[in-house]
Parts: structure tokens; sequence; C-alpha cells
């Protein structure tokens, strides 16, 4: 309930409950933050110039790049941002 | 702030595989030297954001990743986490103007935190590893750290818990809300959501627009040669129209998808120039009509394009909603702009042959 921006979710008598699914703009944090795991979400970036640019390289469109929110178009091109540092 | 760079280099991403696994979280820690930072946003930062909202050198703005100390923290002062982003930092530490605090720059390659937490260089990795490259554990007694509540979709706070002994505050959404937070230290739901307003959507419009600059350019010089200054026009207006009208009408213009809400904007848009390309006492009906037809085909299928494209700096859309929009709209878009350009090639062959 803390970590979603569009508040989807209310909180119930012993439960949350999904109250607004259609707000819902697949960012994840719910997941990543449930304490008992209770969530599943195939979460993505709605960016369609992220995916179109995909498409046409011949990539996969839902894994390949993500990118959007307040800054600006796409974050995916120069070879040091898809780099994998903090990943393994 | 240049006293970190062995820290720096040693801890950041480099192309190269073998020089990549960072060794900060190994047996000895090498603690990297505490920077200093004020709350004082001076005019060569101003100049920055404003280079950055343009898309001056996009990935040049940034700030040293690290721990900074603002004002003068103590042992029990709070921890922010921020992204070396210099817009992001910006916000951060002249929100927190007056206050002492200790700020926890992750290494995201100078992205913002939404966009670097969707990526994952915002993410429970990062943190977890400045945390012990730092050595906050030692340089505060508590354990608790006050991550921006945009981060959460790359932190997992229980797993960030669980490797590094440290709890994740989830502060407010924007950090000038951050004074008043912390007299409570719990977010109201105001401060928990994203809002999209006409500031945040403007503020975004000059990139969009720097990034068809060009071509817009070389096809409105291409069309005053072949077709004239209207056409010259059009395809400028229908540049501004996508990447800087539509971003400020979005919540105004009827129907619920973008690909749509760019349809009805390029027709209206497209209007004038249809009736001006129409109306050419000169030329025979077949070509008026033509003339008509491919600005109300080309325009309003370009500035649907741009506008589709827009989803992705929004703060709303969602993966599965942009991918449904993508494959019903595209096509629509492309058989318009293909219809357009073919009668705007036939018109231009027949009026260069001396046709009409």
């Amino acid at each position: 309930m803390q970590v979603c921006p569009h508040a989807v979710f209310t909180q119930g008598k012993d439960h949350v409950d999904l109250a607004q699914p259609a707000s819902c703009m697949e960012c994840g944090a719910c997941a990543l933050n449930c304490p008992v795991q209770a969530i599943e979400v195939q979460s993505g970036v709605g960016c369609a110039w992220a995916m179109i640019n995909a498409a046409l390289r011949g990539k996969d469109m839902d894994t390949e790049c993500s990118c959007g929110g307040e800054d600006g178009s796409c974050c995916g091109e120069s070879k040091e941002q898809s780099c994998g540092c903090g990943e393994k | 702030m240049d006293k970190n760079d062995n820290e720096g280099s040693s801890c950041s991403c480099t192309p190269d595989p073998q020089t990549r696994s960072c060794s900060c979280l190994a047996d000895h820690p090498p603690v990297s030297e505490i920077m200093t930072t004020d709350s004082t946003i001076t005019s060569a930062n101003r100049l920055d954001h404003f280079l950055a909202r343009w898309g001056w050198k996009r990935e040049s703005h940034r700030v040293e990743p690290g721990l900074y100390r603002l004002g003068n923290p103590t042992q029990d002062t709070p921890v922010f986490a921020s992204a070396n982003y210099t817009l992001s930092f910006d916000a951060l530490r002249s929100a927190l103007a007056g206050m002492d605090a200790w700020i926890l720059v992750l290494d995201t390659k100078g992205i913002n935190v939404w966009c670097a937490a969707g990526k994952g260089t915002f993410g429970t990795e990062e943190l977890v590893r400045r945390i012990g490259c730092t050595g906050l554990a030692g340089v505060v007694r508590h354990r608790k750290i006050i991550v921006p509540q945009l981060g959460a979709p790359g932190i997992s706070w229980p797993e960030v818990m669980r490797r590094s002994k440290f709890l994740v505050e989830y502060g407010p959404v924007r950090a000038k809300d951050l004074p008043e937070y912390l007299k409570t230290h719990n977010a109201t739901p105001a401060m928990r959501r994203v809002e999209f307003p006409l500031k945040d959507r403007l503020v975004l419009t000059p990139v969009e627009f720097v990034h068809t600059a060009l071509a817009m350019i070389i096809v409105a010089a291409l069309l005053w040669l072949l077709a004239g200054p209207v056409a010259a026009l059009a395809a400028v207006s229908a540049v501004l129209g996508g990447t800087v009208l539509f971003p400020a009408l979005l919540p105004y213009i009827p129907t619920k998808d973008f690909s749509t809400k760019g349809l009805v904007l390029g027709l209206i848009i497209a209007l004038p120039f249809a009736v001006s390309l129409g109306t050419n006492p000169t030329l025979p009906g077949w070509a008026n009509a033509a003339g008509a037809a491919s600005a109300l085909l080309i325009m309003p299928a370009v500035i649907a394009y741009f506008a589709l494209n827009f989803t992705g700096c929004t703060t709303f859309t969602s993966r599965t909603g942009v991918k449904k929009e993508i494959f019903r709209y595209v096509p629509v878009m492309a058989l318009m702009a293909g219809t357009g350009v073919v009668l705007a090639i036939a018109l231009a062959i027949s009026r260069l042959s001396g046709g009409i």
C-alpha cells in the first residue's frame, strides 16, 4: 500500500484490497515489497517508444528496454546504461 | 567531491566484463570518504537543470555516488537515498534546507530514481552495495534509510533488511514533501500518489521536441522546395502539435488511449492545412482533393505516433496497455501515413512533370 504510486490498494480488515486495478501501471513495487510475497506482477514499463524500437531491432518487446517516469523518453541506449553493474 | 575517484571507479560499472565485479562487499570493504554538500541551488545548478531538460548531453548530469554530509549530521541523523542524477540529488538536498542529513547517492548512471528503479539500477543490489561501500553502518547508530517512494519498483525492503540490516522507510513521492513527512514519518495519501500536472508535462516537452527537431527541419525544407511553404508549415505544425501541444492538452483531449487522442488532435491541427491545400483555384479538382486528403491523412498519423510515444514519459501507462495500443493503432497510422504520402507523391510528380 505504501509503495503504490496510484493508490491501487486500500486497507481491508485483515488484508489489503485491490480496489483500483485499472489504475495499475505495472511497476511491480508492490510485489517486491510485499513482506509475505502475496503479489505477483509481470512488471514492465509502458513506453511505446522503447517497445517499438525493441520490435524493430528484432528483440523481445517485453524485456528489451525499460524506460519511463517523469524525466523523458527512454534510457536504454548507451552502452554504459545497459551494463549490469548492479545486477548479477 | 573528486577525492572519491578511486572508490568510484572501482565500484562503478565498466563495459569490460573482467573488471565488472565490485568488491565492495568483500571481507575488507574499502570505506569511501564522506563528501559534503549543502542545500543551495546555485546558478550553475540551474543551468545544468535547464540543459538536462533540453536533452543536452543527457547522460552527463551526474553526481558522484557515495555518502554525503548535509549540514552537521550526527550518528542519529536520518539517512536519505537518492540517485546520481543532478535533478534528483538537487531536489533532495534543496528540500532538506536547514536540516542535517546524510545522503546516500546510489550509482544509477545519471538516471532519475523512478526510471532507474524500473531498470533495476536504483535497486536492492546497488543499495546494499552502496551501504557497504560507504561504511554507513559505522557512520550512523540507527539502522534506517529513507528511500523515495518511487524507488520502490527497484527495491525489495525485506531483501535489503536481510542483507544489510538496514530498514528501508519509504518517504514521499516528492522531495518537497519531506519536511512535512519528517514531522511524523507518515506520508499522507496525497504524498504517496503520483500526479502529472501541466507543469510536469510541459517540462518534458523540450526534450521531446529536440529529439525530432533535426528531422523536422529537413522534412520542412524538402517540402518547401517541392510543395511550397504551406506544406513546410504543416510539417512544423505536426511536430510541434505532437511534441508540445499534445503533452500540454493530454487530459483535456477526449478518448482514453493515447493514439486516438493524437488522431483527434491531429485532425484538428490538419484541418486548416487541408482547407488551404484543397482550395487552390489554379489546380484541378482532383489535385485539390489529393492535397487536402494527404494533409488529413499524414498529419493526424504523425501526431498520433508522437502521442503514442509520449506514453513512456507519463506516470501512469502500463506495459500491457501500451502494447495493446501499439498492435491496434500502429498499423492504422502506417496505413494513413502511407496513403497520404502516395497521394502527395502523385501530386508532386504531376506538378513537376507539368501535368497540372
